[in-house]
């Protein structure tokens, strides 16, 4: 409904503008050319009068005319060059010539191995800004790029304190490989984009298609999000101080069954698998324990979720300092955030510091340095079981016994255990530390040529100590304490040459040339030891050594990538774009015979407003037409997946232990190789009315070959599975962004965007073969792969109601069922019992997905809001069938509150209890819409007027308080649509925060 | 500026050349390459070591799970079984798509691993005789795999030929094998395996008794009397393998003469988080799936291992089986099963020590249940088992060594060397010397009861009935499914499924050339 609303109003506003853009003002009648730094024209930069709707834009010879008054300034503004203001006086002819916008860095975009204007951009390339990225109160940066840019699908992966979403960028392309984009900051490849801290992003590109990301080659498939972190400038030292307070909880979208309603579950459970008897003679005893006997009685229900869930704070802290000379630029920063878990014992702490630096030695060589150095500590004593058993563990219990320790079963139900036990007996601390050092040499040793030595190494450390001591649930099955150490080392080194040369041939033909030649190399080290039986808790972690039992476990795995890449980049007078690269990589992971392949791109843009021919067309200040077709790889599998390994298979003779070794479960492959993945990608860039109005609709369709797939083999093999290249994929998909400034004046500017994507999902082919001999390809039940589906479906059979008294249910496809059981789908129901054709594809979606951004400045208030929306989404919820979740209703287990079926409520849409089996298929009732729309993020700011802070000598202060996640509307039963009930919770966080810059 | 060049030249000479393909050769860190085991007699012993490790998942594996279920079926879906919950045997879940593709699969994975080590010992030098015995291991392996896959299915593929990736895509029409084929080479494979094992290879390997006892079974599956009455005959005469006594069967120490193979599991050797691939493995739960879970009575009983502990109580042997003992003088129902009558353990109550007052009637919680995996070193709180597990034993050489003299004889009700064997068997779980609880006459009801009494729910009941041809017709007599005396009843299994179903998801890998069993769709 306020969306709606919303919605209507901006309508209005809207109207409004229109009108007054047809309302000039009287006055005099100036002319002018604008002009870039060099004195070449600009066409399409917009000329505004101050404070007013009035305005132009320049025409394709970059000249203009504007009725005005004397006394009206005026504001030339274009993207990518500093705005400038003119008095009009009494000027007839006002001519400007404006100069780049260094510090605007958004208008720059960064693309591989460089930079472009965003005007001379001619592949996909999504740019998120950092100020809109800082909104959302999270120490994950994929959670802040959530609706942020079309075509990025971000879902939670956890929402542990710590955690980091998924990222998948236009849809799936691999069957099994990872779906992740790569993340490179400043020219460097790092292990997850959490390595950099938000608050140091100057910017953030997010490489969409194949013209874009081929530069990338092997490993671009799934996108490429570029990062540029922060450098000093010189001559001016800057001090900026952010940092945020705030709480967190939940949003459940379910209820589990009362005292009561759990105590009438059970009976009713019972009775259905005793016939004859009836409700009112059913001996409690029997079914209940004492103790749930004694608390039905007493009416002390217990509330899990209220035991266990809590408020918890968050806050971040950052504080940066940037400075420099003509000769030497630094800046610097360090961050701290830290999260506590809305489930106790669980939290998250990281501190993140910053150098980055730059040298100039003289004319033609310079030195930079960009490092990071983090360090994050993360406790979490796994939550999984905890969260279930606040689920599952019936409120008839007793939280505590007579000693006031906690009692283990706290209903008296063998299969119940404390949920609050765990939380306090068991111990997981994960210690990460990740540096990264990247060092680079220019060389420019004449105008346009620059040769870059880049050369970088990230090593990532990781530390876990996990112990559980003998009264914990697992100490209490293995006969004492017990627990593990592991530790890992990844290195990653990278070297890179980088060639360069842009020139410029007869004034309008622009030539840039960039090559690059790269190695990298992976790897890591690990060693866990796990102990059992540790005789007492005193030492904890440290008194494994005492333990019954050590095993040692040692891993490791490098892997090498070789790469040449090759890129031409030229333009005609800034109207006519072609871009052509190839990149050819080899790598260490593909089989003996396939190591090394090559990815092609080329991208065509045509700045059409720049044409003569639509200077009169005053309504479209910008239209830009792109186009670009390219391959991008994927090497979705650990190394050694093309090779024969034995795995390690010891056993015991005469109680002694022997050594044993049998091949692994994978067959060789020397022919292995890359994932292809080749896109067309066409998009239109518009201004509207002086861009007041601006926008991008792009199309793109996705072809993924050779799909990395591990494949099942008939048993006899004996080899269950090998990898292998098969089938193709399609991603199709639509992305539309529209931006409107509805109103920009003085005190008040009204922005509003949108953001929409589609992207259709479809395996095209699979092996190839039609065994079955029906003129088509078959399909892959196994792994429920079907062509012309998307690669995420579920196929099972379909619930469609529950059997009642008096049906004829012999006749049915499930002839032994009762009343109260599941009727299924029957394709066919003359064929007889349920059978495989009767089962169903559902496909998980989502159809599309889009946000909503508004913001208001008004004075020295700013206010935004984000709606964000998932919609053709289907999950599996195990929750609503599950037996150990408590969902298959055997009065077992507690679980999420259903209408179930009994003879007195033969309404009921959920199958009728049963104590001594799951209903048979109750499993099928799990599918459930995901499908969501949520209030994102509610920002309300306050920045101090210019008087005040120049009073006290600062530059900028701003006060904030932001809410997250605040509502979600969704059917899924969970904390999340995202999540399941067991997984951790997402949290609804409320935060006030403060700005200062001096 | 002719400087900078030189440098930029040097530099990037230096750099751009470390480019070359070395670089990309991949040698694994932490793992061995397969070779080694095929081509060194070091390798074959590893190799072979390894096969008994992949054999233990097979019969016993970690946890529950489909690879437990496919096991315990064979264990109670009889006459002498009762289900409470967790699987069904022969419910709604007993289809191609339902039922686990368990033993299909990892028997065929086993099968493939040792066609690769007996073919690859055939290249190798070194000293015959210890590769020969090795060979025999595998060998022997590969025949009681496939003895019990074309028991189980019925319909199966026969393969010898190791997988390699230059053979694993020849065109394959995958039919089911001739079974004379079938039997040819498990019987080969025995005869292998008998010629070449010693009586003692040590604990946890098969020696010639095993060898010999299977062989046996085979020829009774063939209904080659006479094959399988030398083979028992054999290892009766050889004397390694003789009775101990009844409470050593299932004792904690299962290295005694009785046992022809067993299981090991070591939990100092293994754990419960590096599951089966350790030596000694991970705890497995099938001791707790037959029995039930007293403590949950009342707050008097508590979790003790003298009642099994921590347990599951999902399948139990059933009243029919209850029904065939003499319960005052067969040994066997106070040492196979546990008391069903109970104390109060719970040092906490006032009753300690005296009989507990009132059963419920909730199988889950009181049942006759089945004490051969008992495991006194269990701990009281979990279902996790490390104890070894008997799994072939020479009481059952005595019995279808009987039944083979018995037929041999023209089913002579009188056959001594029948009775001899039986009532050594008798002598035993009636703790005499003498002839007072001997059978006097032999036929097919009094081996039935016999063999039920004393090897019930070691997993050849299915497999015995089944080659008897009265699987069906006893099953539908007496299995029963239930969760208490009210509404326990008979689950009566369909006839075609004296075959399990060929598992769906392999006929559909197999390209649907491989027929279903009849019955099954």
């Amino acid at each position: 409904m306020r969306i709606k609303l919303t919605i209507f109003k901006t309508g209005v506003f809207m109207l409004l503008f229109l009108s007054g853009i047809t309302a000039f003002g009287q006055g005099q009648k100036i002319t002018g050319v604008v002009t870039d730094e060099n004195g070449a024209t600009l066409p399409g930069a917009t000329i505004q009068v101050k404070g007013e709707s009035n305005g132009t834009i320049t025409d394709v010879e970059g000249g203009y005319s504007l009725t005005v008054s004397s006394t009206d300034v005026l504001v030339i503004s274009f993207v990518g060059y500093t705005p400038q203001e003119v008095k009009v006086g009494q000027q007839s002819k006002i001519n400007v010539s404006l100069e780049p916008d260094l510090t605007a860095l958004d208008e720059v975009v960064v693309v591989g191995y460089g930079t472009t204007k965003k005007s001379d951009l001619i592949s996909s390339v999504a740019s998120v800004k950092t100020e809109e990225m800082l909104k959302v109160p999270s120490t994950d940066i994929g959670e802040m790029l959530r609706g942020k840019a079309p075509g990025l699908l971000i879902t939670v992966g956890s929402a542990e304190p710590g955690s980091s979403s998924n990222i998948q960028l236009r849809g799936q392309r691999s069957l099994q490989g990872g779906n992740s984009p790569i993340v490179i900051a400043d020219g460097v490849i790092i292990g997850s984009i959490n390595d950099v801290n938000p608050n140091d992003i100057a910017s953030m590109e997010i490489l969409k298609d194949a013209a874009a990301q081929a530069i990338y080659g092997a490993r671009a498939s799934n996108g490429v999000i570029l990062i540029t972190t922060k450098r000093g400038k010189g001559g001016q030292t800057k001090v900026n101080y952010t940092g945020f307070y705030g709480v967190q909880t939940v949003n459940r979208n379910f209820d589990v069954y009362s005292g009561e309603e759990f105590a009438a579950l059970k009976r009713e459970a019972y009775r259905a698998d005793n016939p004859g008897v009836a409700l009112e003679d059913i001996n409690d005893a029997l079914i209940f324990t004492p103790t749930e006997l004694e608390v039905l009685e007493s009416g002390e229900f217990i509330n899990w979720e209220e035991e266990l869930l809590e408020l918890a704070s968050t806050q971040n802290h950052n504080l940066s300092v940037s400075s420099g000379t003509d000769k030497a630029r630094v800046y610097s920063s360090v961050n701290l955030m830290n999260q506590q878990g809305v489930v106790p014992g669980t939290d998250y702490t990281k501190v993140t510091i910053r150098l980055n630096a730059d040298q100039k030695i003289n004319d033609w060589l310079a030195l930079g340095l960009n490092t990071s150095w983090q360090v994050s500590e993360k406790n979490n004593p796994g939550t999984g079981g905890t969260l279930q058993r606040t689920i599952t563990t019936s409120p008839l219990g007793k939280i505590y016994d007579e000693n006031g320790d906690l009692n283990i079963n706290p209903t008296g139900v063998q299969e119940s255990f404390n949920p609050l036990l765990d939380l306090a007996e068991v111990s997981n601390l994960v210690e990460d530390r990740n540096d990264i050092m990247n060092l680079f040499v220019d060389f420019t040793p004449f105008k346009g040529f620059k040769y870059r030595i880049n050369a970088s190494r990230r090593s990532w450390n990781s530390k876990t100590s996990n112990y559980s001591t003998a009264s914990s649930l697992g100490g209490r099955t293995n006969g004492g304490g017990n627990g593990s150490i592991y530790f890992r080392d990844n290195t990653n080194w990278m070297l890179e040459n980088i060639v360069s040369y842009d020139f410029n041939v007869g004034g309008n033909h622009n030539f840039g040339l960039t090559a690059v030649q790269s190695l990298n190399e992976n790897s890591y080290r690990d060693f866990r030891n796990s102990a059992t039986a540790v005789p007492n808790d005193l030492l904890g972690i440290y008194g494994l050594q005492a333990a019954e039992t050590n095993v040692p476990t040692i891993g490791g795995s490098d892997w090498q990538i070789s790469s040449l890449v090759a890129r031409l980049q030229y333009d005609y007078a800034g109207k006519y774009y072609l871009t052509a690269s190839v990149r050819r990589d080899g790598s260490s992971k593909f089989g003996a015979n396939n190591k090394w392949a090559t990815f092609p791109a080329m991208a065509v843009g045509w700045n059409v407003h720049r044409e003569a021919f639509m200077s009169g067309v005053s309504t479209l200040s910008n239209l830009k037409l792109r186009l670009s077709y390219g391959s991008v790889g994927n090497e979705a599998i650990d190394s050694y997946g093309s090779q024969a390994i034995a795995d390690q298979r010891d056993y015991v003779v005469n109680g002694v232990k022997v050594s044993g070794y049998i091949p692994g479960g994978r067959l060789a492959n020397p022919n292995l190789k890359w994932e292809t993945s080749t896109t067309l990608n066409a998009a239109v860039d518009f201004g509207l009315f002086t861009n007041f109005i601006t926008g991008t609709v792009e199309v793109y369709n996705t072809s993924t070959k050779d799909l990395l797939v591990d494949r099942s083999l008939p048993a006899s093999i004996g080899y269950p599975n090998y990898f292998d290249n098969i089938g193709e994929v399609q991603n199709r998909g639509i992305e539309l962004s529209l931006n409107a400034t509805l109103v920009e004046k003085k005190d008040l500017t009204v922005n509003a965007g949108v953001m929409l994507t589609s992207n259709r999902n479809e395996i095209v082919s699979l092996y190839g073969v039609d065994e079955d001999g029906d003129g088509m390809e078959d399909d892959d039940v196994q792994n429920r792969w079907f062509i012309g589906r998307p690669i995420s479906v579920y196929y099972q059979y379909k619930p469609i109601g529950i059997y009642q008294y008096g049906e004829n249910i012999g006749n049915t496809n499930r002839p032994d069922a009762q009343p109260g059981d599941l009727i299924l789908y029957d394709r066919d129901p003359t064929d007889g019992p349920l059978n495989d054709d009767d089962r169903v594809i559902t496909e998980a979606g989502p159809e599309w997905y889009g946000s909503f951004n508004y913001s208001m400045n008004f004075k020295n208030f700013d206010f935004s809001f984000s709606v964000y929306t998932v919609q053709g989404r289907v999950r599996y919820n195990n929750y609503l069938s599950g037996y150990s979740e408590g969902g298959s209703l055997r009065g077992i287990f507690n679980g999420i509150k259903q209408d179930y079926w009994t003879p007195e409520n033969q309404e009921g849409n959920w199958p009728r209890p049963s104590e001594a089996n799951d209903r048979a298929f109750i499993w099928t009732m799990s599918l459930q819409d995901a499908s969501y729309v949520r209030l994102q993020n509610v920002t309300l700011g306050y920045t101090l007027p210019a008087s005040v802070l120049e009073r006290i000598n600062f530059s900028n202060i701003r006060l904030y308080v932001t809410g997250q996640n605040l509502f979600t509307f969704t059917e899924y039963q969970s904390y999340s649509p995202e999540l399941n009930p067991n997984q951790y919770p997402e949290q609804v966080t409320l935060i006030g925060g403060v700005q200062i810059g001096f | 500026m002719k400087k900078i060049f030189k440098y930029i030249f040097v530099l990037s000479l230096f750099t751009w050349l470390t480019a070359c393909d070395d670089f990309l050769e991949e040698v694994p860190v932490d793992n061995i390459y397969s070779d080694y085991i095929y081509s060194s007699e070091e390798g074959l012993e590893v190799g072979v070591n390894a096969l008994y490790n992949r054999m233990r998942v097979y019969n016993f594996p970690a946890f529950e799970g489909a690879a437990l279920q496919s096991n315990v079926f064979f264990y109670v879906a009889h006459d002498l079984g009762h289900t409470r919950t967790w699987h069904r045997p022969y419910g709604e879940n007993h289809t191609p798509g339902g039922f686990t593709d368990t033993k299909w699969v990892v028997a065929y994975n086993i099968i493939d691993k040792a066609n690769a080590l007996i073919t690859g010992a055939r290249f190798l030098e070194g000293d015959q005789d210890e590769i020969d015995v090795q060979v025999a291991q595998a060998r022997a392996i590969r025949g009681e795999l496939y003895f019990d896959l074309i028991r189980m299915y019925g319909k199966i593929l026969l393969d010898t030929i190791a997988t390699t990736p230059e053979n694993a895509f020849d065109s394959v029409t995958y039919v089911p094998a001739d079974e004379d084929a079938v039997f040819d080479l498990i019987t080969s494979d025995f005869d292998f395996a008998i010629d070449n094992l010693s009586y003692n290879e040590g604990h946890g390997r098969y020696g010639q008794g095993a060898a010999r006892h299977l062989r046996g079974k085979v020829a009774m599956w063939l209904g080659d009397w006479a094959e399988a009455a030398e083979q028992f005959d054999a290892i009766v005469q050889d004397g390694t393998h003789h009775l101990v006594g009844i409470n050593s069967v299932f004792g904690q120490d299962l290295t005694h003469a009785e046992a022809l193979y067993v299981y090991t599991r070591d939990e100092l050797l293994g754990s419960t988080g590096g599951g089966d691939a350790l030596a000694g493995g991970a705890g497995t739960w099938i001791g707790s799936v037959f029995n039930n879970r007293a403590y949950e009575i009342s707050d008097e009983i508590i979790n003790d291992v003298e009642y099994g502990g921590q347990a599951l109580g999902w399948s139990f042997p059933n009243d029919y089986l209850q029904s065939l003992y003499d319960q005052d003088n067969d040994l066997r129902y106070s040492t196979y099963y546990y008391p069903l009558t109970k104390y109060v353990n719970n040092p906490a109550s006032p009753n300690f020590g005296e009989e507990i007052a009132e059963y419920p009637d909730n199988f889950r919680q009181h049942h006759f249940s089945l004490k051969k995996f008992h495991d006194e070193e269990k701990g009281a709180f979990t279902n996790d088992s490390w104890k070894d597990i008997m799994y072939y034993r020479f009481a059952e050489t005595l019995l279808l060594g009987a039944e083979a003299h018995w037929r041999l004889n023209g089913e002579n009700p009188g056959n001594p060397q029948a009775l001899e064997y039986i009532n050594m068997v008798r002598r035993r779980a009636f703790g005499v010397d003498d002839a007072s609880f001997d059978l006097t006459a032999f036929n097919l009801d009094t081996y039935l009861e016999e063999s039920a009494r004393e090897l019930a729910f070691e997993k050849n009941r299915w497999f015995l009935l089944k080659r008897i041809g009265l699987l069906v017709e006893r099953q539908n007599m007496y299995y029963t499914y239930g969760s208490s005396t009210t509404n326990q009843t008979l689950e009566p299994m369909a006839p075609h499924m004296v075959n399990m179903p060929i598992p769906q998801s392999q006929i559909n890998l197999m390209g649907d050339s491989f027929p279903q069993n009849d019955g099954y769709f």
